[in-house]
């Protein structure tokens, strides 16, 4: 069932209510689950964001861009230099990362969106590995190469300069006075997210969105109805480009610091899964897959040898060691494989994705239930 | 009706096509009248869905012209502007949305007929477009689908894609409609319904190009009726000529379509 | 003319490799219809059987060494030279040439496996799945290597005899100045000569005109009553081959590491777009044409008047490839 097809007011603005609630109670119920820490939160939300975006683009119009991390990148970079230059307040450096990676959106979407399928996306795959290699090499003026590029105390800030702003210490992003570090931080990012999502929902119910659904389900057929699909991919391409030049603005609120390893196409292809993993083309399931895999990621990788051998401390010696053994080479440094297998399982046993696994859930109960 | 009326909607001129070799068209001339019915049949192959396929752009033609309203559909026009000048068409297999419901199945070609080829209505909801909600449940109605409104499309029975389908060019009132065999794959029930309609919705102006093997259709539906046979036309004229006409029927008894 | 020739070398045997990886892509797209975004981590395996190989030959015990006579020294040797000498040194300082012997059953084994116990499921599956499960298998592979071989690149020389450069300016009369290192030189005559095989194999057997066939139209062969199935399998089982030849004999220009699969997937994947999806002639000419068009940029003169080219050329040409020329250099409607 696409998610475009139920939509009624009472619900999404109940659906809309429910998750301001959420978003907001977040250091609450955080601390219930262990992840009570602002900056993992803030992971949340980010990634959160750019899930919702690349969904916008795949979910809705089965386009999958292999290259989503280099808006990211343009996003960071943007931001870095709006405190570099302007201010270290983050609405300015919001509204530029918006509007270069929507730029940049725009450039590479007209090109890309010439082809479809896998050309499709090795052309996006392309375009990172340009951004990416020219990042890491001619373009070190602007970013700094390996090094990344940092927001110092010496930079002009013209703005900030005008208003008599100091800093003291190392620079930190502040909104009017207010630090975006630790719970206020997550808050700034928080009130992104809800933005993000009620534009994201407003998409979803739009005729917009009904076309772009149309055009994954047979673009043969939308062409000879009169639509040309190219600028109405081109709109949605650029509108995900932002959220990911949205996301990796705050990346940057948050911890004033822009690297392009940001821009890999492994950080590409991480978002593809947070998507998949949530639940392809439905509204909440990139964000939720977004927070499942921070979360994971925080705690498996913090995960040593050590804590194994206390975990497993109640088996008999042989076993505890056969059992840290297996389970060793998935935790810590070896996140990344647990990450590879589930992405691989949530491919082959469950295309939806959580949200479809929850689906099938209270079908069941349901059904239970009559 | 007589010949020396010169309201044409549609001329198609000189056309011809080539497939590596193998002329699928040869030097195809066709007039159609606005607001008549006409069929093209014969055997499999002899080029009936190529010709169509040249009207909507899906072909280019090696040569020739195909005029409508004024406009040369074969060259310098794209699928999409020639649906928004007033050209749908249903397929052989039929082209429908399957993830999406009936109901929006209906409502994009609604829409492409209000808003044009591209309208940045990225902010409106959906549920707010009422009226023109309303017009698709009547065009489902008419076609006895309004039932399965929510149903997803995918999951109808051929028939019943067909069906939909002709609801989603009947939306746009389109001034030349074209109709790759309608029935195919319909039960003889569904057919006839397909035929009521197909009449009833005559009285709008609605010019029709018609292929079609099932001679019950043809001669129930036709003002005009041409015969390709081997990428040529053989034989045009009236339904009940055409009945008796001997090239036709050597056309046909070679092949065990009749 | 010195320094065109240079390059036109340096290209060589980055092109050779470049076209046999796109070439076992192509294949596999042409035969079976999968992007396999796994394909780079078939060519970090197979680089990693020399490492294995070298691992396995130099396994030592500690001897004492009897050079150092006022005290006790002792030194790692291996058990080869210990039972023969000059004969077991000998024997590791081929440890790479050997490896092809071991390289061709393993990634055969690892092809066929991946294929019946992944890719299979997959056929009907949309690209995007299928994209996406193949990249899901290239980070797991990736990354178990990584977990047994460590994240550094692990050095793996050629054998003693072809540690230097052919003086092959003087062998043309172009003066001593035009060197070439022996090894690449044995690479590239090694990739044209699996290049050859591979097309002998698929022009001159019956197999490989069915596959032939098979990748032109599938159902036609289907119909025909031949088991295209089982012979797609077996050619997945000869592009992991291809693709595992192409890493072990990379290693002495290239010390492995794990992502190197990754790194070479994506140039070899822009190969293939530029070469024409499914054309192996194609694949092949693209993979040498970048290669050679990578070496050039790279030379300062060009470098100096575009900044980064270098970085960017292989994908500057595979977008304005794919945007002029979709089907590719090669490619067929």
């Amino acid at each position: 069932m696409d998610a475009i097809n139920s939509s009624s007011a009472r619900k999404d603005n109940l659906a809309m209510i429910i998750f301001v609630a959420v978003v907001l109670t977040a250091p609450l119920w955080g601390k219930l689950i262990g992840a009570g820490y602002p900056d993992l939160l803030q992971k949340f939300a980010i990634f959160g964001l750019f899930a919702i975006g690349f969904n916008l683009l795949f979910g809705l119009t089965g386009y999958l861009s292999f290259g989503h991390a280099v808006f990211l990148g343009v996003g960071s970079y943007t931001a870095a230099w709006s405190f570099k230059l302007l201010s270290m307040n983050p609405i300015p450096a919001v509204i530029f990362a918006l509007l270069l990676s929507g730029l940049f959106a725009a450039a590479i979407g007209y090109v890309s969106l010439k082809r479809t399928g896998i050309y499709f996306a090795i052309l996006t795959l392309a375009f990172a590995q340009m951004g990416y290699n020219l990042a890491y090499s001619v373009l070190t003026p602007i970013t700094n190469g390996e090094t990344g590029l940092r927001v110092l105390r010496s930079d002009p800030r013209i703005i900030d300069s005008a208003f008599g702003v100091q800093i003291e210490g190392s620079p930190i992003g502040s909104f009017f006075g207010i630090e975006m570090t630790g719970y206020s931080g997550f808050y700034f990012c928080a009130a992104m997210l809800i933005v993000g999502f009620y534009v994201a929902l407003r998409v979803f119910r739009s005729p917009f969105g009904m076309k772009l659904v149309a055009i994954k389900s047979n673009q043969t057929r939308m062409e000879y109805t009169g639509y040309n699909p190219k600028p109405y991919l081109l709109t949605v391409f650029i509108i995900s480009g932002m959220y990911a030049g949205l996301a990796g603005a705050l990346m940057v609120i948050v911890d004033p610091l822009a690297g392009a390893e940001r821009m890999q196409w492994t950080a590409s292809g991480e978002v593809v899964l947070m998507t998949i993993l949530g639940g392809v083309g439905t509204l909440v399931g990139p964000l939720l897959g977004a927070a499942v895999i921070k979360y994971f990621e925080n705690i498996f990788s913090a995960i040593n040898e050590t804590v194994l051998q206390a975990t497993f401390d109640f088996l008999p010696a042989g076993l505890q060691n056969f059992m840290v053994a297996v389970v060793h080479p998935f935790v810590g440094e070896g996140w990344h494989l647990t990450l590879g297998v589930l992405f691989m399982i949530v491919i082959i046993f469950m295309p939806g994705g959580i949200m479809e696994g929850i689906r099938r859930l209270t079908n069941w109960v349901r059904r239970r239930k009559e | 009706m007589s010949d020396n009326d010169d309201s044409y909607i549609l001329e198609i001129i000189g056309v011809n096509k080539t497939f590596g070799g193998l002329k699928a068209l040869s030097n195809i001339n066709l007039k159609v009248k606005e607001g008549s019915t006409h069929a093209i049949i014969g055997p499999n192959g002899a080029g009936k869905s190529t010709l169509l396929n040249t009207c909507i752009a899906k072909l280019v033609p090696d040569s020739g012209s195909i005029i409508f309203a004024g406009r040369d559909l074969a060259h310098g026009i794209t699928p999409h502007g020639i649906n928004q000048i007033g050209v749908s068409r249903v397929f052989q297999t039929p082209e429908i949305f399957p993830k999406l419901s009936l109901l929006h199945n209906v409502m994009i070609p609604a829409f492409a007929k209000r808003d044009g080829f591209f309208r940045f209505n990225l902010f409106k909801w959906l549920r707010d477009e009422k009226k023109l909600k309303d017009e698709a449940m009547s065009y489902l109605d008419n076609l006895g689908l309004s039932d399965s409104a929510e149903v997803h499309a995918g999951s109808l029975s051929r028939g019943d894609k067909r069906r939909l389908e002709l609801a989603m060019c009947l939306i746009q009132h389109p001034k030349l409609l074209l109709l790759d065999e309608p029935t195919a794959g319909m039960a003889r029930h569904d057919t006839n319904r397909t035929i009521e309609l197909l009449k009833d919705i005559r009285e709008d102006g609605m010019t029709r190009i018609i292929i079609e093997h099932d001679m019950h259709v043809v001669f129930s539906l036709a003002d005009r009726i041409s015969v390709l046979a081997q990428g040529a036309i053989i034989a045009e004229d009236e339904p009940e000529a055409i009945k008796g006409h001997p090239g036709v029927r050597e056309a046909y008894l070679g092949s065990a379509e009749i | 003319m010195d320094a065109i020739l240079i390059q036109i070398l340096n290209g060589l045997d980055k092109g050779g490799a470049y076209a046999l990886i796109a070439l076992g892509l192509t294949l596999v797209f042409g035969t079976l219809g999968v992007v396999n975004f796994a394909h780079g981590a078939l060519f970090m395996l197979g680089a990693f059987v020399s490492v294995t190989v070298q691992n396995i030959l130099t396994i030592s015990r500690k001897v004492k060494d009897e050079s150092i006579t006022f005290f006790d020294a002792y030194k790692e040797t291996p058990y080869l030279e210990i039972w023969w000498g000059d004969t077991g040194a000998m024997i590791i300082d081929y440890a790479v040439p050997i490896s092809i012997f071991v390289a061709i059953p393993v990634m055969l084994l690892i092809g066929l496996a991946m294929e019946r116990g992944l890719i299979r499921f997959f056929y009907k599956r949309e690209d995007a799945d299928q994209i996406l499960v193949t990249f899901g298998l290239a980070i797991v592979i990736q990354e178990i290597v990584k977990a047994n071989y460590g994240a550094n690149p692990i050095p793996t020389p050629a054998p003693e005899v072809v540690a230097g450069s052919a003086p092959v300016g003087s062998w043309v009369g172009l003066g001593a100045d035009l060197v070439y290192p022996w090894w690449r030189m044995i690479y590239l005559s090694f990739a044209l000569t699996v290049i050859g095989a591979v097309f002998a194999f698929l022009h001159y057997t019956t197999f490989g005109m069915v596959v032939r066939a098979g990748m032109h139209d599938r159902e036609t062969v289907g119909l025909l009553g031949i088991n295209i199935e089982r012979r797609f399998t077996i050619v997945f089982g000869l592009a992991a081959v291809v693709a595992g030849l192409a890493g072990t004999m990379y290693t002495p220009i290239l010390p492995p590491d794990y992502h190197m699969g990754m790194d070479f997937l994506v140039l070899s994947f822009v190969v293939v777009v530029v070469g024409g999806m499914g054309s192996l002639a194609g694949a092949v000419a693209a993979g040498f044409l970048l290669g050679i068009l990578q070496s050039f940029a790279s030379m300062n003169e060009v470098k100096s008047i575009f900044p980064g080219i270098d970085q960017i050329i292989i994908y500057l040409v595979a977008v304005v490839v794919l945007l002029v020329r979709p089907r590719g250099l090669m490619g067929k409607d």
